[in-house]
């Protein structure tokens, strides 16, 4: 039997401090990032994918 | 064009996929106990379902697999100023903050097409997926519990994710589990994606 998935625990002290900060700073300050996929190519992909 | 993109079908693993492909071989014993036997079994249970890129020259052949489940970041802080105002008296969930998260529940690449990055491409589809408008639920962060060697961890760096607990031991006392730890959790806030 392999490892269970885990759920995500709670974060406390500094370490949520510092999660809440870094959010909130991305939210204010909005930065982009270019993925190594277009949008174009994505759809693609997903017209030929079989999900059902 | 990537190679899953250009060269893959993706689908949703099932029993027959299983019984009609190739053995799946990461090179981790846990990964491909995973993926042989208990994906099907979470899904079945729904939670988590697991995906598949096939190799379309040859749909026998899986090139990576990985199991998502919806989850959360629940964060236990209040701003400072905010703090002095709550009364002390005020239940402990109200302060909590929840980010909607999706979680990698597992995620490997066969052996046959390691080091081409075929992860890489395959974290940007990930990213893509889940900021998208026709996504039916808000996802503000992807996360993951990696497991805690040096490639994995550098894979998941290289890919823009970080520690969500600063050192081991705090994961460990939040998590509830000993030292030594075999697996860290990690994430990456998506909105830079959606901003793009």
């Amino acid at each position: 039997m392999a490892m269970e998935i885990r759920p995500i625990p709670v974060v406390t002290g500094d370490d949520a401090r510092k999660f809440v900060e870094k959010a909130e700073r991305a939210e204010k300050k909005p930065h982009t990032v270019k993925l190594g996929i277009t949008r174009a190519e994505f759809d693609k992909m997903m017209s030929k994918a079989k999900l059902c | 064009m990537g190679f899953l993109t250009e060269r893959c079908t993706l689908r949703v693993l099932t029993r027959d996929i299983l019984a009609s492909c190739k053995p799946f071989v990461c090179g981790n014993a846990d990964l491909d106990d995973y993926f042989s036997n208990d994906a099907l079994l979470y899904q079945e249970q729904l939670l988590g379902k697991t995906y598949c890129y096939l190799l379309d020259e040859d749909p026998s052949v899986i090139v990576c697999a990985f199991t998502l489940s919806n989850d959360s970041v629940r964060v236990d802080h209040l701003p400072g100023s905010r703090k002095r105002k709550v009364n002390s008296s005020i239940p402990y969930p109200k302060h909590l903050r929840r980010y909607p998260a999706v979680l990698i529940g597992r995620l490997g690449v066969s052996v046959d097409f390691a080091a081409k990055g075929v992860g890489s491409e395959l974290m940007d589809i990930l990213k893509m997926w889940l900021i998208l408008p026709d996504n039916k639920a808000a996802c503000r962060f992807l996360a993951v519990d990696s497991y805690n060697t040096v490639q994995t961890v550098h894979y998941y760096r290289k890919n823009g994710f970080e520690f969500l607990f600063s050192t081991e031991e705090q994961e460990a006392q939040n998590s509830g589990i000993e030292l030594p730890l075999r697996t860290r959790y990690m994430y990456y806030d998506l909105i830079g994606v959606a901003n793009s």
